[in-house]
């Protein structure tokens, strides 16, 4: 739902970090992220006022 | 597609989605066959040529088909074009040259891109001479230094979404233009890596009454010609953490999900390998 904005002339960017364990057998992946404005705001270092947090695996 | 199409916008999104995945799906298996049966990938891109230019022709017989149409509508009893169809055929003709240089622009251009292809790929070359190579040179500790240099500028032109003239917003403007700067430096020193970028983006002539994507990011700062600096990333990280096969990656990065799986893909001796899909 959230992602770079690459299509856009500004795209977004992410402050945080993210880790990750992959195998043949399976892949975990874990971040934590504070997204930036970006997308269609030309001035996309402001921060979004929201946290990300998430984990998956597979 | 709702603005063009308001009352038939779920036959036309189909109709859309169903043409991509039929090209999707089509030109690849097409290319393959032809490659096969010709020896070189130029075929291929003749037959998307030829393509090309048919679409050009069936545009052109439409746009002219329509304006005859209309002119045909107010003609007198006589079977004579009266002074007022003689004139809205004349502005439907004048819309419809109009209409072909920006609809028929994307499809010149794709014939001018691919006849060069074709002919690039028929002289046996290895590979076409599209992109620059990194700039790397070697840094302390056994590490490579790589400069990364990118620049994209895009007009938006087509105007897909035109709204008829007695439409709800006839009053629009959709073309503008923009370019996206990109300077990096990337240090590798396996597994460790560290990325900073910088990024200058331009945008011009944005439309300050107008649909689509260029009216947003006036809605967003209202200034018809807008610049901004940022840093895209600035992150550090490694593939390997005690030679385990854990990842991370810290600062300000780009993501996305899924972005450290590793692609599996064939090898030609039928095993598989893989490769980091991170950016």
């Amino acid at each position: 739902l959230i992602g770079p904005f690459d299509y856009t002339h500004v795209g977004r960017s992410f402050d945080g970090g993210r880790v990750g364990y992959d195998t043949d057998l399976l892949n975990v992946t874990g971040f934590g992220f504070v997204p930036t404005f970006g997308g269609y705001e030309i001035d996309a270092n402001r921060q979004l006022d929201i946290t990300l947090a998430a984990w998956r695996s597979t | 597609v709702p603005l063009r199409f308001q009352r038939e916008i779920g036959v036309i999104t189909g109709l859309v989605g169903a043409a991509g995945g039929l090209g999707g799906f089509f030109c690849r298996r097409c290319s393959g066959v032809l490659k096969d049966l010709t020896g070189t990938y130029a075929s291929g891109f003749v037959v998307l040529a030829v393509l090309c230019l048919w679409g050009m022709s069936l545009l052109v017989a439409v746009e002219w088909r329509v304006a005859d149409d209309v002119g045909g509508v107010a003609r007198d009893h006589s079977g004579g074009m009266t002074a007022q169809g003689r004139q809205k055929a004349k502005r439907q003709k004048a819309k419809g040259r109009n209409r072909l240089c920006v609809l028929g622009a994307p499809l010149w251009l794709w014939t001018a891109l691919f006849v060069p292809i074709a002919a690039v790929a028929q002289s046996g070359a290895p590979s076409l001479p599209l992109a620059v190579a990194p700039l790397a040179i070697p840094g302390p500790y056994d590490s490579t230094i790589r400069l990364e240099i990118a620049n994209r500028i895009r007009g938006e032109f087509v105007d897909w979404f035109a709204t008829p003239p007695n439409g709800p917003n006839p009053n629009y403007r959709y073309n503008f233009l923009g370019n996206k700067f990109q300077l990096g430096v990337r240090v590798t020193r396996d597994p460790y890596e560290l990325f900073v970028q910088f990024q200058d983006s331009t945008i011009a002539n944005v439309p300050d009454n107008g649909v689509g994507v260029g009216s947003v990011y006036y809605a967003n700062t209202h200034a018809s010609l807008q610049n901004g600096a940022i840093l895209r990333n600035a992150w550090v990280g490694t593939k390997r953490i005690l030679d385990q096969p854990i990842s991370g990656r810290a600062g300000r990065l780009l993501t996305a999900t899924g972005s450290t799986c590793r692609r599996r893909r064939p090898t030609s001796t039928g095993s598989s390998t893989t490769a980091s899909a991170s950016d």
